[in-house]
């Protein structure tokens, strides 16, 4: 069984686990519900349609850089001369004409993923990704993703290459240790902290959106001293990376 | 892979002093990347500006409203209806629509949710309920009237789209079937470089002070900042042509109408405290068969200043989307061009036009010529 590498990078990300209207909240790591987002809206898969065809996929995320948080103030109706109207045909009194929505998202941050899974299942959303059917981002729409997504489509192990061979855009300072954080989709003993989280899409229907619940470990593992690489050196070795796995 | 898919357009535009999109605090907005503060305008701000121009080109404005009821009534009481007869109208509007759990009318007379539509279909709903006088007069003074009108139809113009909703969608689970995927995807322009605010300490001049008393009649403080922007979005030519049923007349338009207004609009914020009525130094347009691409990468590393920031920002595009080619060879690219304040050729963006005119004409018929044959 071989894998997929993705690496998720851009100048803002975000991965909501519980977002409602107004509070827009991420996590710290992309999320399953977000990652299948991504992976079924570039196979053309219109909302409400079955998911199962994600359900085999295990997902490893490594923590490459957690990034700033940042929280973004966002008003709807501050535009309208009077404020927002009411049904009635009366206003929304001054004070309270705009709605105010606070959005949560990841500035600076970068993650690597090893997507495991059928190997037919993983050809097909390989090439999707080399042409997706709509536009994809990371958790929201306002945030492409860096090029290239897709690293490697034929990864032999690719939880290995996380740890292995796929570059970190950091530079290791002082008495850093060559480790990194990695996301795990199961509840392990070793790990540093378990989790659970409501981010299992059993339908993204617009009237009808549901998730399970799954368990997560976070665990800092050893990674090889070679891949911190910052500045222009990290291109190079990212396009290395590539090259040697010759699959795009 | 001929199809062209998608339309990245890349900006680079100079902002002097200004504040176009602020947080709470009134400060500008900002991000953190390669661990550098820039200055940011939220997608949504420059997307809105953006949209209001589009509707202004295309001359078919669509209104957001919960008041499709009251403006169904007033139409017909132009028409020399009763106020009653109107009102019934209007509810009659929202009866005939409601499937379960869809359109509801709230104790004040509004719909429950949001509407989108275009100006136009106002008239085309009093339009139909002039057709159906007779029997929604019947419903005048009736506790919980029946739907008097054909329920296909009213769902069909609650649905109608114009151009503006063709291009940015529309979010409705109320109505079955109204649900417009938007095609533009438009990200946060960021500043290539750091950059700190500045902080605007000022007073204000109190005109009518005694001759005897000094000092201002107001203190305060205002940030702004000033940067070199890059902003970038993506068309999906696919779904914009699917939207429309095909049109590939109206594509064109509303392609051409899209990238004006993208180069052109700017956000309102403060403009009248600055002024910063720029255009870009540079627009970079591709036309491509496999994926969108973003370059904001190329300014992942904070540009340095030297002779300014808006030079080498040209440059470093130029030298990011070359490299990116290299790596991912040209054969997604379909047509790409640029335009540009400088003389000085660049490599790596395409064929260098003389005007953003030009370039959209361009880009226009890259985009949408292929697919007609």
């Amino acid at each position: 069984m071989s894998g997929l590498v993705l690496r998720l990078a851009g100048p803002l990300q975000s991965w909501g686990e519980h977002s409602v209207f107004a509070q827009r909240d991420t996590l710290r790591f992309p999320t399953r519900s977000g990652l299948i987002g991504l992976l079924a809206s570039a196979e053309g898969f219109e909302r409400g349609r079955s998911l199962t065809g994600y359900e085999g996929l295990r997902f490893t995320v490594r923590i490459d850089r957690p990034g700033v948080r940042l929280l973004d103030f966002h008003t709807i109706g501050g535009g309208m001369s009077r404020g927002v109207p009411r049904p009635d045909g009366t206003q929304r009194p001054q004070g309270t004409a705009t709605m105010v929505t606070r959005r949560q998202y990841l500035s600076d941050a970068v993650f690597t993923v090893a997507v495991e899974g059928p190997d037919e299942r993983l050809a097909e959303i390989a090439e999707a990704l080399r042409q997706p059917r709509w536009q994809p981002y990371l958790g929201r729409r306002s945030c492409p993703p860096d090029q290239p997504l897709l690293l490697s489509s034929t990864a032999a192990d690719p939880v290995a290459d996380l740890r292995t061979r796929v570059p970190i855009a950091r530079a290791l300072r002082g008495s850093d240790q060559p480790e990194a954080e990695f996301v795990t989709e199961s509840a392990e003993e070793t790990a540093d902290s378990v989790t659970e989280l409501a981010d299992v899409p059993e339908s993204f229907s617009r009237c009808d959106r549901r998730y399970r619940t799954r368990a997560v470990s976070i665990t800092t593992q050893a990674v090889a001293d070679g891949l911190f690489v910052s500045g222009a050196a990290f291109w190079d070795c990212l396009v290395d990376y590539i090259g040697e796995e010759g699959a795009r | 892979m001929t199809t062209p898919r998608y339309l990245d357009v890349h900006i680079l535009q100079t902002v002097p002093f200004a504040n176009l999109n602020r947080d709470d605090l009134g400060s500008p907005k900002s991000l953190v990347y390669g661990g550098a503060t820039r200055t940011r305008v939220s997608s949504q701000c420059w997307k809105r500006a953006v949209r209001l121009d589009v509707e202004r080109a295309i001359g078919d404005p669509a209104v957001r409203t919960r008041r499709v009821p009251a403006e169904v009534a007033a139409r017909l009481q132009d028409r020399g209806w009763s106020e009653e007869a109107a009102i019934a109208a209007g509810a009659q509007v929202v009866l005939s629509a409601n499937k379960k759990d869809g359109l509801k009318l709230e104790d004040k007379g509004g719909t429950s949710v949001l509407l989108y539509l275009p100006r136009a279909a106002l008239d085309a709903l009093a339009d139909l309920a002039d057709e159906h006088r007779q029997a929604i007069e019947q419903t005048v003074g009736v506790k919980k009237p029946k739907a008097a009108l054909p329920v296909d139809k009213v769902g069909e113009l609650l649905s109608e789209r114009n151009g503006v909703i063709n291009l940015f969608g529309r979010m409705l689970a109320e109505l079955p079937g109204a649900g417009v995927a938007g095609v533009v995807q438009v990200a946060h322009a960021f500043t290539t470089h750091e950059v700190a605010p500045e902080i605007d300490f000022f007073t204000a001049v109190d005109d009518c002070l005694p001759e005897d008393e000094v000092g201002s009649g107001h203190m305060n403080s205002a940030e702004f900042s000033a940067g070199v922007f890059y902003r970038y979005a993506s068309l999906d030519l696919v779904g914009l042509r699917d939207n429309l049923g095909g049109d590939l007349a109206m594509a064109e338009e509303l392609t051409k109408a899209f990238l004006t207004a993208f180069i052109s609009s700017l956000p309102t914020g403060k403009q009248t405290a600055s002024a910063a009525n720029t255009l870009p130094d540079l627009v970079h347009v591709a036309v491509r068969a496999d994926r969108p691409i973003s370059f904001a990468a190329a300014f992942e590393a904070p540009v340095r200043a030297e002779r300014g920031l808006a030079a080498p920002s040209r440059e470093q595009l130029s030298h990011h989307a070359g490299r990116l080619e290299k790596l991912w060879n040209t054969t997604g690219i379909i047509d790409h061009a640029y335009a540009c304040i400088d003389e000085k050729p660049l490599t790596g963006l395409g064929d260098p036009m003389d005007s953003y005119l030009q370039l959209i004409e361009r880009a226009v018929t890259a985009a949408h010529g292929g697919a007609a044959a």
